[in-house]
């Protein structure tokens, strides 16, 4: 990360050092209003050349990206998390470079321009910029990235884009979800992975009150160990308590394991309770009456 | 218990403590060797139970019994961290891959290849290439030779096996003693980056087991037999599975590109 800092760096550095043609520069002493002195055919019509050039080069850096990250399931959420940094440090280099080398407005312009940008975007687009300056703070705050599950509301699902005004998020019945920066910065988001590729699991299994929980700790265990989607670095751990339905008592067991790919977390929490019940039932330490 | 009752020469044994006293009265020292034990468990729950007893019998006899174990080092890893395997041997020890002038010598000298004039042949493509050009005629079949090898060794990742069921490949024709050995190729093993998800898990279990039958198969992922078979078959005619004998087991030319892409995955940790 901090490398692509300093590559940033040195890129913009670049391009403000780069020397202009004396037979392109703008006069210093053009008026600063006068914008129209700096728009030509030639300039607009390069202008839309380099935003071209740049839009399908960012498209085919993005997707060579993807391409890689998907084929190793160990470095997919490392190259992910770049791809935004890495698209909008690209946008971010293609402006200045139009700016700097096509317009080369004089610094007075400049500053005349971005001042009365800076007052109609402001009031006009306030949600807007909020919505952008969030999603940098997202990039550089990095609460999750491009690969991680994280859950906000009602939504939970992996984030599969983080652009400068919405993140995108899909849900495991598939459904993307559009969520806008702002709201990202301003609520608490739950981060399942943490740029790691498994994740902890729970399953939940209402059992009767006088169970022998030592019998079915020891199932549970085995159970999760058993399980296909098992990563069996991380613990595995068995919870007890007691909770209250309907006036009636019951135990509520939770089996927390890990699952060696997120994107199997419910598949793995599926495993989990149908192996467990079916061992319960089949060594009838429960009965199908208990599970009612 | 049946098996290693047997074994110990103990008779009449029907439980765990009865063989450790059993045992542990003998005045006999013995060295016990079981290969591969990987075979002794099975995916499910209560599929440990042979393995444990096997492991309590040794933590109790280990005054009178020295005990030795094989296991594949993917089974090894997944008991290790299920039933702590490691915490019932005193010493592990990983067998490394054999180098280049082992292999060598043991397919040559210790599989009485000795005994043949041995003629390397040559592909189009070899006898066209400038290293082969300018050797002379004497140290033509020495560097045949060399490349064969070194290719056998990279192919097979060291493993003596392997490499001899390569060694056997090339061996195109033996007329009284005169053995001619062509040259091998190495394969695009690019298509295990593009197998279905459920054929991943499946050589994840039959890696983890080192082979299974259908029975057992059908157990370990939990699913009836016509559908494991309709996931086996398939597999089988690819060549990504063999069936020596009844057990379905992963091709050993494929083996090591399929572990390294399930550990990639995190299938196997």
């Amino acid at each position: 990360m901090k490398l692509l800092f300093i590559l940033s760096f040195l890129c913009l550095q670049t391009l403000l050092a780069i020397e202009i043609p004396e037979a392109l520069k703008t006069p210093e002493d053009t008026n600063p209003l006068d914008f129209f002195s700096i728009i030509s055919w030639s300039n607009i019509l390069w202008t839309i050349i380099l935003f071209t050039i740049s839009y399908f080069f960012i498209q085919i850096v993005t997707r060579t990206l993807i391409f890689f990250a998907e084929k190793s399931s160990l470095l997919r959420i490392t190259i992910k998390s770049l791809i935004p940094i890495l698209r909008i440090g690209f946008w971010t280099i293609t402006i200045i470079f139009i700016i700097r080398v096509i317009y080369n407005p004089p610094v007075g312009m400049l500053m005349t321009a971005l001042a009365s940008v800076a007052i109609a975007v402001g009031f006009a687009a306030q949600d807007l910029l909020k919505n952008i300056f969030g999603g940098l703070m997202l990039l550089f705050d990095r609460p999750f990235k491009v690969g991680d599950k994280i859950s906000l509301g009602e939504y939970y699902g992996e984030v599969i884009n983080i652009g400068l005004r919405t993140t995108r998020i899909v849900t495991d019945d598939d459904s993307v979800i559009v969520i806008p920066n702002m709201d990202l910065m301003n609520r608490s988001v739950s981060n399942t992975n943490a740029g790691e590729l498994y994740c902890q699991v729970v399953a939940h299994i209402p059992l009767p009150i006088d169970i022998d929980t030592q019998r079915v700790r020891k199932i549970a265990i085995e159970a999760a160990q058993v399980s296909k989607y098992i990563y069996l670095n991380k613990p595995i751990v068995v919870l007890f308590s007691n909770k209250i339905y309907q006036r009636k008592s019951f135990l509520d067991m939770q089996i927390k394991a890990y699952v060696m790919d997120i994107r199997y977390e419910f598949a793995f929490k599926s495993d989990m309770t149908e192996i467990v019940l079916k061992e319960l039932l089949k060594q009838k330490i429960v009965d199908k009456g208990d599970l009612e | 218990m049946t098996f290693v009752s047997t074994l110990l020469g103990a008779k009449d044994i029907t439980s765990n403590k009865e063989l450790i006293e059993f045992v542990n009265d003998s005045e006999q020292k013995r060295i016990v060797v079981l290969e591969n034990l990987q075979h002794m468990f099975l995916k499910r729950v209560d599929g440990f139970v042979a393995m444990k007893m096997l492991f309590e019998l040794m933590s109790y006899t280990t005054k009178k019994i020295l005990w030795i174990g094989t296991f594949t080092p993917a089974s090894w890893n997944y008991l290790d961290k299920t039933i702590s395997a490691s915490n019932y041997f005193t010493s592990e020890i990983t067998l490394q891959p054999l180098p280049y002038d082992a292999l060598t010598e043991i397919i040559l000298r210790h599989e009485n290849f000795g005994q043949y004039e041995i003629e390397y042949l040559t592909s189009e493509q070899t006898k066209q290439s400038k290293s082969y050009i300018k050797l002379s005629d004497a140290k033509k079949q020495a560097y045949l030779e060399e490349q064969l090898f070194k290719l056998i060794h990279k192919l097979s990742n060291g493993n003596i096996s392997l490499a001899k069921l390569y060694w056997m490949r090339a061996i195109e024709g033996i007329e009284e003693n005169h053995l001619r050995v062509g040259e091998i190729s190495d394969l695009d093993y690019s298509f295990v980056k593009n197998l279905s998800e459920n054929y991943l898990f499946t050589l994840q279990t039959l890696l983890l087991h080192d082979g299974l039958n259908l029975q057992d198969f059908s157990i370990a992922i939990n699913e009836p037999q016509y559908t494991c078979r309709n996931i086996l078959m398939p597999m089988l005619e690819k060549g990504l599975l063999i069936q020596p004998n009844k057990k379905y087991n992963i091709n050993p030319v494929i083996y090591k590109h399929i572990y390294d892409y399930l550990a990639s995955k995190n299938f196997i940790h």
